[in-house]
């Protein structure tokens, strides 16, 4: 006997809305039948209930949330629900709009029988603050039948769960309503009724489909279903309960997607270099923030920290219905070694400290050096992107010959205005004919009537520039 | 009263200027002459105010300190008034990959900058280039400079009258035709000194007038700690 687990999530799309105030009565309409299909403990205070229309419910409750019914966030959230359940449980199969299948059995012996994995899976399930209804049974039907009417149990006993199934009436099943009213006829109202015909009888008097659905009920009959695997990157969507048009604001529900990054990336032991995080703005295009750390992190501050700054610089132009956060570089931690005895020890590490920098000051803001084999100075210095320059670079360089040359370099050459007297030159250097960039310049050190070191030039047409400084 | 002196005496609560230590948390800076006025170097903590002309020599009175003290961590030049070279910085000894340039679009956010880094703990020096500062500002860098244990060289133009800072440190630099002119108006554990010149004509022969004409070297002073 292959023993199965479904979950049933009866108010999904509620549960996914951000929300910090519990008084407030919210309800999900669903638009084409004009019915409630999900409220919350608020509104049931005022009595509204399931299937109930929108006017009825509007005329209960005088501020009432209304939300349309979208399947689309459903079937998101149990994707990411199957992720996180994929934490601690293998075989996991979806039952759209709002139910997840474990196979247990499988499960069995890593966890050392039933109540210990109900266990896992229940506490692993906390953190969602997800309401949601339970059952075992031994076969997928039969579990679905038994969680979606609130059976809340997990037994392992074959005897017990068949008659818990045969209390059912046959309308709570899924047969289409013309089988019912065909059994009804013959005065077969309940499960029981049913399951104590013989599958002959059944056979002979009615079509396969009941034969099918009595067979995959009991578990006599295989059903085939698929298994969820995981994708290797990370993603949500969080719907704001209200548009936020302050970018400060954006922080508090940014909090909640990122430590949900922050409990996967630390059950797959990775990290990420760079998250992005798209503001969803009411009419009007999508706000792609691009957040990079150069070590990597998994912590939700180190990340919210960085968020932090960059949402201080940005500008949104229409108020932000919701927010998605993708992760898709996930990558192995890297441990930064560090000698215990090698002096001072920083509590930042310089990648840490470079995102930090990058976040708030943008990328083009921070430079890093490095030295190239070219002669001409303006290209033998040249900015790098930071801390990442090839170790190699250093070693070729070794081989240059070591010339007295400024300090500080122009970015470009000015003309020479000071008075100078030059103290030592020329030393010419000409080169770049190869690539459209010639240069023929006599270079001198000279010293300005203000006691300035200065590195000047002079071209070909006899005019004088000013390159340099040796401060 | 000699009782009480005494009692205060045991209990390290009288200071005696003639009793004057080097401060300890010092590297050389390679300049014997400087090294003999400050009592061993440059701090390797806390903020250095330094006011100088541009291209006067400061950078090379500076960083061979800050090559000593760099130990595998940062170095990072704020709005330099123009390029870092890089072959300079190599030949000096420098690691490429530890030196960071920051070009800030705004004061506010050079001043924000230059704290992060002191205080991380990644860097050993942060030479930060600006107009003026205010004390509150010096303050912060002040007390990022102790948490991350760096030393941070704020070089500024040269100003008649400004209000002093509350730096440990103090130095204005003026020309000279063999090295450079160096008065410290303030120092932490110490008197101000008056205008000395360090001479460069040994590091830097290229870059200096006359070598003095006495070709004496000074011995370093041997100091009692």
């Amino acid at each position: 006997m292959t023993l199965w687990l479904y979950l049933h999530f009866p108010v999904l799309q509620l549960d996914t809305l951000y929300s910090d105030q519990k008084d407030k009565s919210i309800i999900i309409v669903e638009a084409k039948k004009n019915a409630v299909v999900q409220f919350n403990n608020a509104a049931s205070l005022h009595g509204i209930t399931l299937g109930m229309g929108l006017g009825t419910a509007a005329s209960l409750c005088c501020d009432l949330n209304v939300h349309p019914y979208q399947a689309d966030i459903e079937k998101e959230k149990l994707l990411e629900i199957a992720h996180w359940l994929y934490m601690v449980t293998s075989d996991i199969v979806f039952f759209e709009p709002n139910g997840i299948l474990l196979r247990v059995s499988n499960m069995l012996t890593l966890y050392d029988g039933l109540d210990n994995y109900w266990q896992a899976v229940k506490m692993h399930l906390t953190p969602l603050k997800l309401h949601f209804h339970y059952a075992s049974a031994c076969s997928p039907l039969a579990a679905q039948l038994l969680a979606q009417s609130g059976f809340d149990q997990v037994i392992n006993n074959e005897e017990k769960l068949l008659g818990a199934i045969q209390k059912h009436n046959l309308i709570e099943t899924t047969l289409p309503t013309k089988t019912i009213e065909k059994l009804s006829r013959i005065g077969v109202n309940s499960l029981k009724d049913l399951l104590s015909i013989p599958m002959t009888e059944i056979a002979k008097r009615f079509d396969i489909s009941l034969v099918n659905y009595i067979g995959k009920l009991t578990g006599k009959f295989k059903h085939p279903i698929n298994f969820y695997t995981p994708p290797v990157c990370f993603k949500r969507c969080l719907q704001l309960l209200f548009d936020i048009e302050n970018t400060q604001w954006l922080i508090r529900p940014l909090t909640l997607l990122l430590n949900k990054l922050e409990s996967f990336l630390t059950l797959a032991d990775k990290v990420t270099h760079e998250i992005v995080i798209t503001l969803h703005q009411r009419d009007s295009d999508d706000v792609d923030l691009v957040i990079n750390s150069a070590q990597g992190d998994n912590t939700a501050n180190k990340w919210l920290k960085l968020s932090a700054l960059t949402l201080e610089s940005v500008q949104i132009n229409a108020p932000v219905h919701s927010i998605t956060l993708c992760a898709s570089r996930v990558v192995a931690r890297h441990i930064a070694e560090v000698d215990l005895f090698s002096g001072y020890q920083a509590n930042t590490s310089p990648l840490e400290l470079l995102s930090i920098l990058q976040a708030k000051l943008g990328k083009q803001a921070i430079k890093g050096l490095t030295l190239t084999e070219d002669a001409r100075p303006e290209l033998t210095s040249q900015f790098c992107e930071p801390l990442s320059c090839e170790r190699s670079s250093n070693a070729i360089n070794l081989s240059l010959e070591e010339k007295l040359r400024p300090s500080l370099l122009l970015p470009v050459p000015e003309r020479l205005i000071d008075k100078v007297s030059v103290i030592q030159g020329p030393e010419r250097i000409a080169t770049g004919w190869w690539d459209g960039h010639p240069i023929v310049r006599d270079y001198f050190i000279a010293r300005s009537k203000q006691g300035r070191w200065l590195w000047i030039f002079r071209d070909q047409k006899k005019e004088w520039f000013l390159h340099g400084a040796f401060s | 009263m000699n009782e009480i002196i005494e009692l205060l005496q045991r209990k390290n609560l009288v200071w005696h200027a003639k009793e004057e230590k080097p401060i300890s948390d010092v590297t050389p800076s390679g300049y014997v002459d400087l090294d003999d006025k400050l009592q061993g170097g440059l701090p390797n903590v806390g903020v250095v105010e330094v006011s100088t002309l541009v291209g006067i020599g400061e950078l090379r009175l500076l960083l061979p300190t800050i090559i000593k003290q760099a130990q595998k961590r940062l170095t990072v030049f704020i709005q330099p008034p123009s390029f870092v070279n890089a072959e300079y910085m190599h030949n000096q000894g420098f690691d490429l990959n530890n030196i960071l340039i920051i070009f800030p679009n705004s004061t506010k956010e050079a001043l924000w900058a230059a704290e992060q880094c002191l205080k991380s703990g990644a860097c050993n020096a942060v030479l930060f280039w600006c107009q003026s500062l205010e004390v509150h500002q010096v303050r912060r860098f002040q007390v990022a400079a102790e948490t991350g244990h760096c030393v941070n060289f704020i070089l500024k133009g040269e100003q008649t009258n400004t209000l002093s800072l509350p730096v440990p440190l103090s130095i204005q630099l003026s020309p000279h035709p063999w090295g450079i002119n160096v008065r410290i108006p303030k120092r932490r554990g110490g008197f101000p000194l008056s205008e000395f010149t360090v001479d460069m004509s040994f590091h830097w022969p290229s870059l200096t007038l006359h070598p003095p004409e006495n070709n004496i070297v000074l011995f370093p002073t041997a100091q009692v700690v």
